[in-house]
């Protein structure tokens, strides 16, 4: 389970989270959505340890996570835009963080046969197409097995196949109890995908729930217009 | 560590720095014809790429790679763990590269000689105290081209701009009885200092007149201070530096 406590956060004069309480369900994946610059991805940095609150505490299964690095091996985070050495291969770039994680890799054969990677994995990073380079991203969040995980857009710049691919071993892993925090603009994709809503704008939570109790408050069929109206509320 | 430097290793510039290093070595102890002249030369030229090599290639190096040191941290490693092993990375396939490229032509010329491999190993002292600044630069300011523009203008402050600063003083102050505090500015400068003594060293210190007769006079061992001096200025920056990268935001 992902507790955050009273997160305060600022970026110079602007304030974006002020006493911020949020906690995500464990086995459940729970969807960010939000305008742009509604503070989605500093949230998840915040999770994640790359931005640092001014504020407030971040308990992963219970354990404060401030000054410490040791949770993130919990986690399995894919970024928005991948991005690694560009003279190494996937194969060494796999290795790198093999080692940086001390744990071997649980579900290679199984992700890299779903996401089509098996004649990719000894070109140089530099030489991958868009497509492939966030597939690399998928492969490391996933092939460790962690029990958390973070996407960030996932399906931005994948072919059909491979978003289908992708959506599928999600649900999968959902399935498999995993707990998982999923940022998109994508409202058909959250609804297929989500248990939970957090909507966000510029700082505050408006909405955490399930979907059929945001269309029940605000009394709309389409997850579209339940939106729209909350946005408008 | 191991797989930063595998792909430094790989990278244009370490190749560049290795052939540009090799080829000055051949030119100057070919043209030069004795190892002194060979030497200052090189050295001379050294100390003013070097040190420029090292403040872009370092600054760069994080600006390119700002998404990879993103995803690094979020894995179970710490912030200070991850700063140390860029900088090593950066500042060993430097000096291998440097050191390998320079002894190459002095070998095939002048076989082991320990006058240019003290000054080899003196200019490598360059190589981490420019790589610190660079990191520091480019952990403190975002815009890769603010950052880069930074990075130039401390190189030409230290390489030439401190030097004519000097010049005004003396020129200035010269009824003033102010040479102590020149020859301390001198020294506190560590390209200038190690320019020193490289002239020293190669027993050129007469044209420096009073300064070189003052050096030899107190301070015969006046490398090691110069050694000294720049690891103080590299661990000031690097320290500086783990601690901006630790609290810095993402």
């Amino acid at each position: 389970m992902i507790r955050l406590e009273n997160i305060y956060k600022s970026f110079g004069k602007k304030t974006l989270f002020e006493d911020l309480n949020v906690q995500f369900q464990e086995g459940k994946l729970t969807a960010i959505i939000g305008p742009n610059a509604s503070g989605k991805t500093t949230l998840v940095k915040i999770i994640l340890g790359l931005v640092i609150q001014d504020k407030g505490k971040v308990f992963i299964n219970g354990k404060n996570t401030f000054k410490d690095s040791s949770y993130r091996k919990l986690i399995g985070y894919m970024p928005q835009i991948p991005d690694f050495p560009e003279n190494l291969t996937i194969k060494e770039i796999l290795e790198m963080v093999k080692n940086l994680r001390n744990e071997n890799l649980k579900m290679f054969d199984e992700i890299i046969e779903i996401l089509k990677l098996n004649n990719e994995l000894n070109k140089k990073f530099i030489n991958l197409s868009g497509g492939t380079r966030q597939k690399v991203g998928a492969l490391l969040a996933f092939c460790f097995d962690p029990p958390i995980l973070i996407l960030d857009e996932p399906f931005v710049g994948l072919d059909i196949l491979s978003a289908y691919n992708l959506k599928s071993l999600i649900i999968n892993e959902k399935e498999r109890g995993k707990t998982i925090i999923y940022i998109s603009h994508i409202l058909s994709e959250v609804e297929e995908l989500a248990d939970y809503i957090m909507f966000i704008t510029y700082g505050n939570v408006l909405f955490f729930g399930s979907i059929n109790e945001l269309k029940e408050k605000t009394k709309k069929n389409k997850l579209e217009d339940a939106i729209l109206c909350l946005l408008n509320s | 560590m191991k797989y930063e430097l595998f792909d430094i290793f790989k990278s244009k510039w370490l190749i560049f720095i290795f052939l540009f290093y090799s080829f000055i070595g051949y030119i100057f102890s070919y043209f030069g014809k004795e190892l002194t002249r060979a030497i200052l030369s090189h050295a001379n030229v050294s100390l003013i790429t070097l040190s420029l090599f090292s403040i872009l290639f370092s600054s760069t190096y994080i600006y390119n790679n700002t998404k990879f040191i993103e995803f690094i941290i979020t894995q179970p490693v710490k912030r200070k763990t991850i700063f140390i092993s860029i900088f090593l990375s950066i500042t060993l396939s430097l000096t291998i590269s440097f050191s390998i490229g320079s002894f190459l032509p002095f070998f095939y010329f002048y076989s082991f000689n320990f006058n240019y491999l003290k000054i080899l190993f003196l200019n490598c002292f360059i190589i981490p105290l420019f790589v610190s600044l660079g990191m520091f630069l480019a952990i403190i300011e975002r815009d890769k081209l603010k950052g880069i523009g930074f990075a130039i203008l401390i190189w030409l402050f230290t390489c030439a701009l401190y030097d004519s600063i000097l010049l005004y003083i003396t020129i200035a102050f010269s009824s003033y009885p102010i040479e102590k505090i020149i020859i301390f500015l001198t020294l506190i400068n560590p390209l200038d200092s190690f320019r020193l003594i490289t002239l020293m060293d190669t027993g050129l210190y007469e044209i420096m007149g009073f300064v070189g007769k003052w050096l030899l006079k107190y301070f015969s061992n006046f490398w090691i201070i110069s050694i000294i001096l720049s690891l103080i200025y590299t661990a000031f920056f690097t320290l500086l530096s783990i601690f901006i990268f630790e609290r810095k935001d993402f």
